[in-house]
């Protein structure tokens, strides 16, 4: 999928420069488009494990990544930002990401006696399901629980993932295009940039 | 703008700028009082600070971390508190449908619930003067409630892909359906203190923050009045303690500015800050809970969502998120629960889309991204339910301090027998509209909106935190304006009642001021 994504690069950069976005909304998306950066507040292990787990929940080549969403969590974990709520049950978001990762890493021990990284994918993705599904033991996910906890880190890597330029266009989004409204609300009609 | 000094005794102060503060900061300032007002977020520039992009506009949401607790926690934030002169009307879709004569009067219709000590006489003038004032676009006459004195002063917005497809599904079941009224403006329009606002541009972003002014906000109604008026809008002001005299009376309030403690001297405070902040500041300053009742009654609507993908482009970000509406069901007959609900259509945009998607079916990684590439195809229909007041459900402080070292507030919230009775109703009713309307691959999405309660009005002392006027039965300077007074949730969004309330409130305490100063 991310090839075919990749693909769409000067369907971007046309987009994002053409009179249907305002300047306010130019600039965040270039921002974001442009946007690299390295770890503040996970350990470069962590940042690692970290980035592999949102890839696979984006379903995303680490190799040929669009979006390492890792990085804008890690950000917003350093910058001490949150989201106006968490669940009464969880830690705050700083340990709960600390303490989330090092239940990736016992559970990936646990079921295949190797480290998470050094899975394949098939197998990586098998920890992830029983974390999901709370099928887990001890250690960890005695004090964190392991559905919440994937829950949160599946909501806020979609939110970022899909915040990419790259990402909407191609999920054929243009509604970031409204300088000049819309005018065409029937149904099966487009217009502008509109596929 | 007028400004004051801390040192001055103003009239009244007047925390928060949403809803429930706006309409009486240009009430009393048109009366000619003093006015401050304190907002904890800035005074935005919409054309130049608001972006179409979900993740930027986060600014406008009350980021301030709350602790949801509960068979049913609520997720605080988007969709239900905002941040920055215009409060959570920046980020309302505009809905305001009026209540009905019955909404008041639960109790005595179902033996359940909390009456209104107000009805819908008191608040018919309001909601007349606001429609107007707000420039609301509905359809003339209103297919549902009483007839009016007047009719919307604009017609009914245009109705996107969402509505058009519910408007199928609906005909087909003999469920009548209309155009929203939405405080949107479906032609541009003149107000006298606040000058032109322009026609909607239908870019769908209501929810996230509208650039254009179409949407009516407090910032750009209300607020723009006050300021004529003379009324001082102070920013970034962030309340902390209310200061009183060995009488009770309040003196002064202090808030923190820039990480400074600053306070004002005033008459009056009213505290228009919302279902969890109005109470949370009182519980920290220990103030007018001899009821015993701030915090309680936490409520939130039944919003039960079901999401569905169409053979049609639906392009789902286009046009007003909300356009259609059905009140066959407000009371529905032959069903085992008190009430009932609207039935409303939604588009959506693509993160406030993706989230809800994760977060209820749980789906990830390749299925994930197959589902979204079906996003413009993508329409959703929701409910706006009545939820009863239960003790089960309530805000307290919490022991664990916030970046202002204030205790985070813990919200208990179960949805109860009622509640879940409604829910399954509706989710038959939805998903046969959307059948018929050719849905496919839907999905549900259980969940509760709009946050309701906490410092109920009431005729008696002993079981609510402020009378019939807004007033505190503890503390006579004392007053609140804004969704915490709800004795009861409403079928109906709550918006343009929080307004009609807040002109009530302003109104009488006008007459009383009048009165002591003759």
């Amino acid at each position: 999928m991310d090839n075919e994504t990749h693909k769409n690069q000067s369907e971007v950069t046309a987009l994002l420069n053409s009179e249907f976005l305002t300047e306010p909304t130019r600039k965040v998306l270039q921002e974001r488009f442009e946007k690299v950066g390295s770890n503040r507040f996970f350990d470069d292990a962590s940042f690692q494990l970290i980035s592999v787990v949102c890839d696979l929940l984006m379903d995303q080549d680490s190799e040929n990544r669009i979006v390492n969403s890792a990085l804008a969590i890690d950000e917003r974990l350093s910058n001490k930002e949150g989201d106006g709520w968490r669940y009464n049950s969880m830690p705050p978001d700083p340990v709960m990401y600390q303490l989330g990762l090092q239940g990736i890493a016992e559970t990936s021990v646990r079921l295949f006696e190797e480290t998470f990284l050094k899975l394949d994918k098939k197998k990586q993705i098998e920890v992830l399901n029983a974390i999901q599904r709370g099928k887990v033991e001890g250690g960890i996910w005695k004090k964190l629980n392991s559905q919440l906890f994937f829950e949160e880190i599946l909501a806020e890597t979609a939110e970022i993932f899909f915040s990419h330029p790259t990402v909407q266009v191609s999920i054929n989004y243009v509604g970031m295009a409204d300088a000049k409204g819309w005018t065409k609300l029937k149904l099966n009609q487009s217009e502008n940039l509109e596929n | 703008m007028q400004e004051y000094t801390n040192k001055e005794l103003v009239d009244a102060v007047i925390i928060g700028t949403g809803a429930g503060g706006a309409p009486i900061i240009s009430r009393l300032a048109k009366a000619g009082l003093k006015v401050v007002a304190l907002e904890a977020g800035k005074f935005w520039n919409p054309k130049k600070d608001f972006a179409t992009d979900e993740r930027e506009q986060n600014k406008i949401i009350w980021n301030y971390e709350r602790l949801s607790a509960g068979n049913d926690p609520v997720p605080f934030g988007r969709n239900n508190s905002g941040i920055g002169v215009g409060g959570s009307t920046l980020a309302y879709t505009a809905y305001t449908p009026r209540p009905h004569p019955n909404d008041f009067t639960i109790n005595s219709d179902f033996g359940v619930g909390k009456d209104w000590p107000i009805g819908y006489k008191d608040l018919e003038p309001y909601f007349d003067e606001l429609e107007q004032f707000l420039g609301v676009s509905g359809p003339t006459p209103y297919p549902w409630g009483p007839e009016r004195n007047v009719g919307y002063p604009l017609p009914p917005n245009p109705i996107n892909g969402a509505a058009q497809l519910m408007e199928r599904g609906c005909d087909t079941l003999n469920i009548k359906t209309s155009p929203a009224a939405n405080a949107i403006l479906s032609a541009s329009y003149y107000q006298e203190h606040v000058g032109e606002r322009e026609v909607c541009t239908n870019r769908g972003f209501c929810q996230a923050g509208c650039n254009t002014g179409a949407k009516a906000s407090t910032d750009v109604t209300f607020i723009p009045q006050a300021i004529h008026f003379g009324a001082e809008i102070r920013t970034e002001c962030f309340v902390t303690k209310l200061n009183t005299d060995e009488s009770g009376q309040i003196t002064s309030v202090t808030y923190l500015k820039n990480g400074q403690e600053e306070t004002q001297f005033c008459k009056t405070v009213f505290i228009c800050a919302g279902a969890i902040e109005t109470p949370r500041l009182l519980l920290m300053n220990q103030l007018a809970n001899s009821s015993g009742q701030v915090g309680k009654n936490f409520m939130a609507n039944v919003g039960s969502q079901i999401w569905g993908e169409f053979e049609e482009i639906v392009h789902p970000y286009k046009g007003i998120p909300a356009s259609l509406i059905s009140e066959d069901l407000r009371r529905p007959e032959d069903v085992d629960f008190a009430s009932g609900y609207l039935l409303q259509s939604i588009g959506v945009m693509p993160i406030t889309y993706v989230s809800q998607l994760c977060r209820a079916t749980g789906i990830w990684g390749k299925e994930l991204r197959e589902k979204m590439s079906a996003y413009n195809h993508v329409a959703g229909i929701n409910i706006h339910g009545e939820c009863l007041p239960y003790e089960h459900n309530y805000m307290e402080l919490s022991d664990e301090n916030d970046e202002l070292g204030l205790p985070k507030p813990r919200i208990f919230f179960s949805n109860g027998t009622n509640e879940k009775r409604m829910a399954v109703h509706a989710e038959k009713v939805m998903e046969k509209i959307w059948d018929i309307a050719g849905a496919k691959n839907t999905f549900k999405v259980s969940r509760n909106a709009h946050i309701i309660g906490t410092c109920r009005m009431g005729d008696d002392a002993t079981e609510a935190v402020v009378n019939a006027q807004g007033k505190s039965f503890d503390i006579p300077n004392l007053y609140i304006s804004d969704n915490s007074l709800f004795p009861s949730s409403l079928t109906v969004n709550p918006t343009l009642t929080i307004m009609a309330v807040a002109l009530h409130i302003a109104d009488m305490f006008l007459q009383e001021y009048t009165t002591s100063r003759n």
